[in-house]
């Protein structure tokens, strides 16, 4: 059976960073083009004794929704012995899955690409093309207020107790010059996590990183913090406690995805 | 105004404290006047008296942990021609030396300056018993004091450097620090006993003071591009004499005031400002935001600031209660994926 933190993983993997491919595609206009009227179910799915844990990709006509669960009829179905396995494939690690429609190739090949794709979330350098790091900061700033707010909604001890004891407040990210933000709002135990700018309060924490390449240092933890917050790279708006406990949530869904 | 409001970096962290600027501009002003002497009681450091101290050592007296001879010791050499300074905790000022500030400094009416730090909640870790949530309340009621709670470091200045131009005794209250910075350059018109228009509005006023000054100008803002709400905000940082006109001038165009404090609401801003209502006999919508009958409880400012009702989601909040709008339309919390 998972182990606790192997069920968080699952859901960050799942819930969190699965969804991203659908940004993928939407930034990525020439390889959305690719999928133009592609349809069928690509199935990920976890054995475990206390229920089998998955995710599934669903193309309607090449429009890409993205579902955590277990669909009845799936037309490619990527199977792995545990959650820990699954894990591992998510996180770009050597696991071999077992695979059940390869005879769908191009809905195979599809799939493929758009998980080849979302390996970029997973680097540990920062790529070279401008367009490239942008999608990367972009997907990594979706995907921790996603990671954070799916974590509270899965029971995470550290993360609920936060939560279960916030008033109406968001948190939000933002990249300077860019429309890359996102938000966290929490009240009283729920969470959401949404995209763009929260506007209808100010955010209790901001963190505001002065540039796309400002931003990968930090998140990839390749710029020393101290340096960032004297030169403004990293900019913390508001509660400093607060914001050091934030951030170590967003340690935590790294140090989870990976 | 500020452009970025609550930001704090390393950088900027030992420049913020209020208490900090408090004591650079007392230095300056001791510079030019020879009569200036400072005193605390076993709090220079904290209070930021400290730097005065330093640099004029001659001139600074500490008393030990005895504010009320602290208090004595001020009007006596304010009686001889000398203009004191005095720092401690708001609480000890307000509470714990009040005879000495009512019948020593206020009824001789002796030239007395007090610089009480850590007022309302913003020592809140420090406990119930080192907040002061009833400074207001007390110092206002003593005959001959003028009352002054800063927004933030910027007006601290103005309102040490106008303490000194006055004669007579003042009562500044200040936070601990790291207050965010209201006000970017001193000229923006400081004056004893008129309120500053931080924002012009229709549908409601806000007046505030101290830490909920800056809240509530941030909050118009988003009340303003997000509901179309016409939010007028006053920052009243004097609470004796009170800006009368600003008030009145509130209710006939406005017709809703809400106040915010961090203070008890028996006594501060709120009961100052409904005293001008209620003597105007002009009708309004009138609320008060603060401190409730009851000592605060213990926490990070940041988080009492919440739950007392004066930060700035809190006071969108209430606007919008007022206003008969609610936070969010709907309850969703199903995560954007």
């Amino acid at each position: 059976m998972a182990t606790q933190n192997e069920l968080f993983a699952s859901t960050i993997f799942l819930k969190a960073a699965l969804p991203l491919t659908k940004v993928i595609l939407e930034y990525r206009p020439k390889m959305a083009a690719k999928y133009k009227g592609l349809n069928g179910v690509v199935q990920f799915v976890a054995k475990d004794d206390a229920g089998d844990i998955g995710g599934y990709l669903q193309f309607t006509d090449g429009v890409l929704d993205v579902k955590y669960g277990i669909h009845e009829k799936p037309d490619i179905v990527f199977t792995f012995k545990d959650v820990k396995t699954m894990n591992a494939f998510f996180a770009g690690k050597p696991a071999v899955p077992s695979i059940k429609g390869l005879t769908k190739l191009k809905l195979l090949l599809k799939a493929v690409n758009l998980l080849l794709a979302l390996k970029i979330i997973g680097r540990k350098t920062p790529p070279k093309k401008p367009e490239d790091k942008e999608l990367m900061v972009r997907l990594m700033l979706y995907l921790l207020p996603l990671g954070i707010s799916q974590l509270n909604k899965a029971g995470h001890p550290e993360i609920s107790k936060f939560c279960q004891k916030s008033p109406d407040r968001t948190f939000a990210w933002s990249v300077t010059g860019t429309d890359i933000a996102s938000y966290l709002r929490m009240k009283a135990g729920n969470s959401k996590a949404g995209r763009g700018k929260y506007t209808r309060s100010k955010p209790f924490v901001e963190f505001k990183f002065d540039s796309i390449d400002g931003a990968l240092g930090i998140l990839l933890q390749t710029t020393d913090m101290i340096e960032a917050s004297i030169n403004r790279i990293l900019v913390i708006e508001g509660s400093p406690e607060y914001g050091k406990e934030i951030g170590s949530f967003m340690n935590m869904v790294g140090q989870l995805a990976s | 105004m500020a452009a970025d409001g609550l930001t704090y970096t390393i950088v900027d962290t030992a420049n913020m404290s209020t208490a900090e600027i408090y004591g650079k501009v007392l230095c300056d002003l001791a510079e030019k006047h020879n009569d200036i002497v400072g005193l605390s009681a076993d709090l220079a450091k904290s209070t930021k008296i400290g730097q005065f101290a330093a640099k004029f050592p001659n001139r600074f007296f500490n008393a030990g942990i005895a504010e009320q001879n602290m208090f004595g010791m001020a009007a006596g050499l304010a009686k001889s021609g000398l203009t004191p300074f005095v720092s401690t905790f708001a609480v000890f000022a307000s509470l714990r030396a009040a005879e000495q500030v009512r019948t020593d400094i206020c009824y001789p009416n002796l030239n007395v300056k007090i610089i009480a730090t850590h007022a309302g909640t913003s020592f809140g870790q420090a406990g119930t018993t080192h907040h002061c949530t009833e400074d207001l309340a007390v110092m206002r009621s003593f005959a001959n004091m003028v009352v002054i709670a800063p927004a933030d470091g910027i007006e601290t200045a103005n309102a040490v450097i106008a303490a000194y131009e006055h004669k007579g005794p003042v009562y500044i209250r200040i936070n601990r620090g790291f207050d965010p910075f209201l006000y970017e350059k001193t000229d923006y018109g400081f004056q004893i006993g008129k309120a500053v228009q931080l924002r012009d509005g229709t549908d409601i006023t806000i007046i505030a003071c101290g830490a909920a000054a800056y809240n509530a100008y941030h909050a118009a803002g988003i009340l303003e591009k997000e509901d179309g709400l016409s939010v007028r905000v006053l920052n009243m940082h004097t609470i004796k004499p009170i800006d009368e006109d600003a008030i009145i001038k509130a209710v006939m165009e406005t017709r809703r005031i809400v106040t915010f404090e961090d203070h008890n609401i028996y006594g501060g801003l709120g009961s100052a400002v409904a005293e001008v209502i209620v003597k105007s006999g002009k009708a309004c919508a009138f609320e008060s935001v603060g401190i409730p009958d009851e000592f605060a409880i213990i926490g990070l400012p940041e988080d009492l600031q919440n739950y007392y009702g004066f930060d700035q989601n809190k006071i969108i909040e209430k606007v919008r209660q007022i206003m008969g709008k609610d936070f969010e339309q709907t309850e969703d919390w199903e995560d954007e994926v």
